[in-house]
């Protein structure tokens, strides 16, 4: 059983399905390495060197998605699909290798909360500044391990919990 | 194909993408690349295309201007979308405004291969 948190609003175990299906969906064919749903809550450490890209759902919910996930993994990743070696890798190339990941995952994750007869908008994924969570958005954390590494991903916005039920 | 012009804002999606024809048998097939659709007009200005592959979400001129811009001004040219933001309806109202085929990120080789056949 996955464990997921869900510190300010509640998850249908639905939601919590089409969650980890988008991402292992996402991760598996462009990252080349198998994702696992975290077993136990894993606490996020602020000082760990990590990426953070968020996306906008613009229709037909408002929400927002974000991918936190550390610079470590995030290079094993981009080295697999360019095949080069670390060295080779820029910055550039890691963050637009998350934000395609995340484009994927958001794509994914809509489309299954959607009714396949409404079409859905999504917004252009960035690198992100803010914090890891927004205090007074409903939200909810799912956690994730890649070779042995966590990382997160966070549902923002009323949205997509009630558009998921 | 000779010549396929890969069109996506995100370089990680454009060299997967071309991985997968590459792996589907199209290796000996010509690459070109576009960062959004105002920069693939520029290019199929230029240059021979057979292929037109794009994404749907990017900034400038986006899959749909640039599919339209297509049909009007190359309507010969297959034109394949791959995009994150699909489901039947995002397909249906693509291929009615010329798409020849809609293909919902992440693709796979095997679903490459399986597109080509029919166009």
């Amino acid at each position: 059983m996955a464990y997921f948190e869900s510190d300010r609003c509640s998850v249908t175990a639905q939601l919590h399905d089409m969650v980890i299906e988008s991402v292992v969906e996402a991760f598996e064919p462009m990252g080349f390495l198998e994702v696992l749903p975290a077993e136990a809550f894993v606490p996020y450490d602020e000082r760990m060197n990590r990426v953070r890209v968020e996306i906008m759902v613009e229709t037909p919910f408002q929400g927002e998605m974000r991918l936190i996930i550390p610079k470590e993994v995030g290079m094993e990743i981009t080295t697999n699909l360019y095949s080069y070696d670390r060295g080779q890798v820029t910055e550039n190339m890691l963050n637009d290798m998350l934000r395609e990941i995340l484009n994927v995952i958001a794509g994914r994750l809509v489309a299954r909360i959607v009714p396949p007869e409404i079409p859905f908008t999504i917004g252009l994924p960035e690198v992100g500044k803010k914090s890891f969570d927004d205090k007074n958005t409903p939200s909810s954390t799912f956690h994730f391990h890649l070779e042995q590494n966590p990382f997160w991903v966070v549902l923002l916005g009323e949205g997509f919990f009630s558009a998921s039920k | 194909m000779k010549t396929i012009l890969i069109v996506d804002d995100s370089s990680s999606a454009r060299l997967f993408i071309q991985r997968c024809f590459e792996v589907s048998g199209f290796n000996g097939s010509q690459f070109l690349e576009a960062e959004n659709g105002q920069k693939a007009i520029e290019v199929l200005g230029g240059k021979p295309v057979d292929l037109l592959v794009t994404d749907l979400t990017m900034p400038e001129v986006d899959g749909l201007g640039l599919l339209q811009w297509a049909k009007k001004n190359k309507p010969q040219l297959p034109v394949l979308v791959i995009t994150s933001s699909g489901n039947e309806a995002r397909k249906a109202e693509l291929m009615s405004a010329g798409a020849k085929s809609v293909l919902i990120k992440p693709i796979s080789p095997a679903v490459i291969q399986e597109t080509m056949k029919s166009l």
